[in-house]
């Protein structure tokens, strides 16, 4: 790894900014995700800051099964994310579909059909709890790779 | 049936002023009257229902019954729900657009357009909806017969193809 990808890297793990997207969830892995932003669990004290662009993005957070509609979008959200990036898969439908997959709305097999995905983390909602053992456990094996 | 005095005037005027149109009209129940329209006359039946106080299109639901496809549009007044039904042959399905009456409709029609493959005449065209854009042309995934095995086999199909 180069000096300068490495200072880069070292800059994200320490400030992960963060992007949710919904691509076609019942909700309730959004408010979730909300929750763990949120003062309850309040993960900005970290770093941690939820962003309105791809462009200003380190993580794509995604909850939900891919529509057949929103799986272009999401692709093109995904390439407009700087390098570095990571990708997040948000309860049961991201990981897998969910009961969703096989419908005709969805593309079947879930999110990593779509785009590559570094944490699955399951829940029907996920708890903010494990969103944010996610998010350690990515810096953890990420920084374990730079060493 | 006296205790349903407004059901009944309205089963009754519908019925009389639509000779020939309106069949299998009856109160099932208290506060719903169900009846049945041919599908050329519709937006008529509608325009017409709007002037005697039904002012507002609940929803329109599509069905499939094998035969014959069709809708129902559920309007209601301050009181009444009125389930008006039009059904149409699968053979060539076609229903004429009520968005001269009710503006609001055009998802429902398109919705069965693109879901239960009944032809809307008058609809302007426009984007899909609710289906994907790129969702295969002259599947219709409501109809009883269209099974998702098919369509997911031909998808994964597709997909080993284009690797």
């Amino acid at each position: 790894m180069k000096t300068i990808d490495k200072l880069i890297t070292t800059a994200l793990l320490k400030s992960p900014w963060i992007l949710h997207f919904n691509s076609g969830a019942c909700n309730g892995c959004d408010i979730e995700v909300v929750d763990a932003l949120t003062p309850k669990y309040d993960v900005e004290r970290f770093g941690i800051v939820l962003k309105a662009t791809p462009r200003h993005a380190d993580i794509l957070v995604v909850s939900g099964p891919v529509t057949r509609q929103q799986a272009k979008r999401l692709k093109t959200i995904y390439d407009q994310m700087p390098d570095p990036k990571f990708v997040m898969a948000i309860g049961a439908c991201g990981c897998s579909g969910g009961v969703f997959d096989g419908c005709y709305g969805v593309v079947p097999g879930g999110l990593d059909h779509v785009i590559p995905v570094s944490v699955y983390i399951p829940g029907c909602p996920v708890r903010p709890e494990a969103i944010i053992d996610g998010v350690v456990k990515m810096i953890q094996s990420v920084e374990a790779t730079m060493k | 049936m006296t205790e349903f005095i407004n059901e009944e005037k309205i089963k009754t005027a519908l019925a009389a002023k639509f000779h020939g149109v309106i069949t299998n009209a009856e109160v099932r129940r208290r506060n719903r009257v169900w009846a049945e329209a041919a599908p050329a006359a519709l937006p008529e039946v509608l325009a017409w229902l709007k002037s005697e106080g039904f002012h507002y299109l609940s929803t329109v639901t599509g069905f499939d019954e094998g035969e014959n496809l069709g809708a129902y549009y559920h309007l209601n007044n301050s009181a009444l729900i009125l389930n008006l039904k039009v059904k149409t042959p699968r053979a060539n399905p076609v229903i004429p657009s009520i968005l001269a009456v009710f503006p609001v409709a055009v998802s429902y029609e398109k919705e069965l357009e693109d879901t239960l493959g009944i032809k809307v005449e008058g609809l302007p065209p426009g984007r899909r909806y609710p289906l994907a854009e790129d969702f295969p042309v002259g599947q219709y995934p409501l109809r009883k017969d269209w099974k998702v095995e098919d369509y997911l086999a031909a998808e994964a199909a597709k997909k080993t193809e284009t690797k």
